[in-house]
């Protein structure tokens, strides 16, 4: 695992918020970094919303208990949990 | 129940959907075919559990924000501030219909059900209506940098390029919401200066927080491994436990420290708050 990579990523972030608001760019923004494609490009055409890709055969063909199972087993995978209530 | 449909129809309503996506996207998301023949089945199998289970949890947490928009404006937050809430709350929509197209691309469906009940917000009882809402919004960039810090290693192994036009934009955006109590607290540094009660009241509720994330983003074992997880971007639980527990120490707490909270120590504390019975989740 790049552990390093990831780590230099999320500390950027992290810790250059000033540099950030000034509209410096960060490490976020530069080299080889997978943020390097999160450049903004508000001009091109999200295709896949135009035009959605045709439906696969096998739609809804999965086996939907061994996913159902499957699912069940994960974690949290993103978006932000609701905060934990205050101790009295 | 919480139900879901991530395909949106041909309405009116769809239509000023689209072009809200359109006008709002950081990063263009054309997706070409995704090619199944290519993995091993049970890595499909794998990921298409992983991207619906994405689905749902994106499209569920969009009340986290909404909700938050209103602590904001009991706080007396600025309209910008709460304006780009109401921007990640959105996101998390856009989110679940990517999601939904993934899922649908590996096989699976575009609609799903949890049977959970949305929970509110706390109020968190004898705090003031800003330390109420910052205590919130630090839990939730808590949580969202770890979803940049697992997009990064996931980005890390994935090949196959249908994933990573998609996992580029979500990370695009989780950006924005990892980031979004940093700039929440360079805004209020004056009003954290002022309030040292407030300060210490906020780090000894870190501790609860970083236990909290911790026990809904963590699993422990090992779990099966399929020969292409890697290809598809299927992050090991080994790895997510050390990716978890090394941004929050290296990234995240020290962040916040920044801001005279001792994120650090709560940190390293928050085995006592877990055991307190505390958590939420």
């Amino acid at each position: 695992m790049n552990k390093a990579h990831y780590l230099r990523f999320v500390q950027a972030l992290a810790l250059a918020t000033s540099a950030c608001s000034a509209g410096t760019p960060d490490a976020t923004q530069s080299g080889e970094d997978p943020a390097a494609s999160v450049a903004p490009s508000p001009t091109e055409p999200r295709a896949d919303l135009v035009a959605p890709p045709p439906p696969l055969a096998h739609e809804d063909a999965a086996d939907a208990s061994a996913d159902a199972s499957d699912e069940a087993a994960l974690p949290h995978t993103s978006g932000p949990i609701v905060p934990p209530e205050s101790v009295a | 129940m919480i139900e879901l449909d991530a395909a949106p129809g041909r309405t009116p309503l769809a239509n000023e959907y689209r072009e809200i996506v359109r006008r709002t996207a950081r990063v263009g998301c054309a997706l070409g075919p995704f090619d199944s023949s290519a993995y091993d089945p049970r890595s499909i199998r794998r990921a298409r559990a992983h991207w619906r289970t994405r689905m749902m949890d994106e499209y569920v947490s969009t009340a986290v924000y909404s909700s938050l928009s209103v602590q904001l404006l009991e706080a007396n937050a600025s309209l910008d501030t709460n304006v780009v809430m109401l921007r990640m709350a959105q996101d998390e929509f856009r989110h679940a219909e990517l999601c939904g197209e993934v899922a649908r691309a590996l096989g699976g469906s575009r609609r799903a059900r949890r049977d959970v009940a949305l929970r509110p917000i706390p109020r968190h009882a004898g705090c003031s209506a800003q330390e109420r809402v910052l205590r919130n919004v630090l839990v939730t960039s808590i949580s969202e940098m770890y979803s940049v810090a697992y997009f990064v290693a996931s980005l890390d192994r994935m090949t196959d390029p249908y994933l990573r036009t998609v996992t580029r934009a979500l990370l695009a955006d989780e950006i924005l919401h990892g980031r979004f109590a940093f700039h929440f607290l360079e805004n209020w540094t004056d009003w954290l200066a002022a309030h040292a009660d407030a300060r210490a009241s906020i780090s000894g509720y870190l501790g609860l927080a970083f236990a909290a994330c911790e026990s809904e983003f963590v699993r422990e074992g090992r779990g099966d491994r399929g020969d292409d997880d890697d290809a598809l971007g299927l992050v090991s639980a080994d790895d997510a436990r050390e990716i978890f527990r090394e941004t929050m120490a290296h990234a995240v707490a020290p962040g916040l420290d920044r801001f005279g909270l001792e994120a650090t120590r709560a940190w390293n504390a928050r085995g006592h708050a877990s055991k307190l019975g505390i958590c939420a989740t």
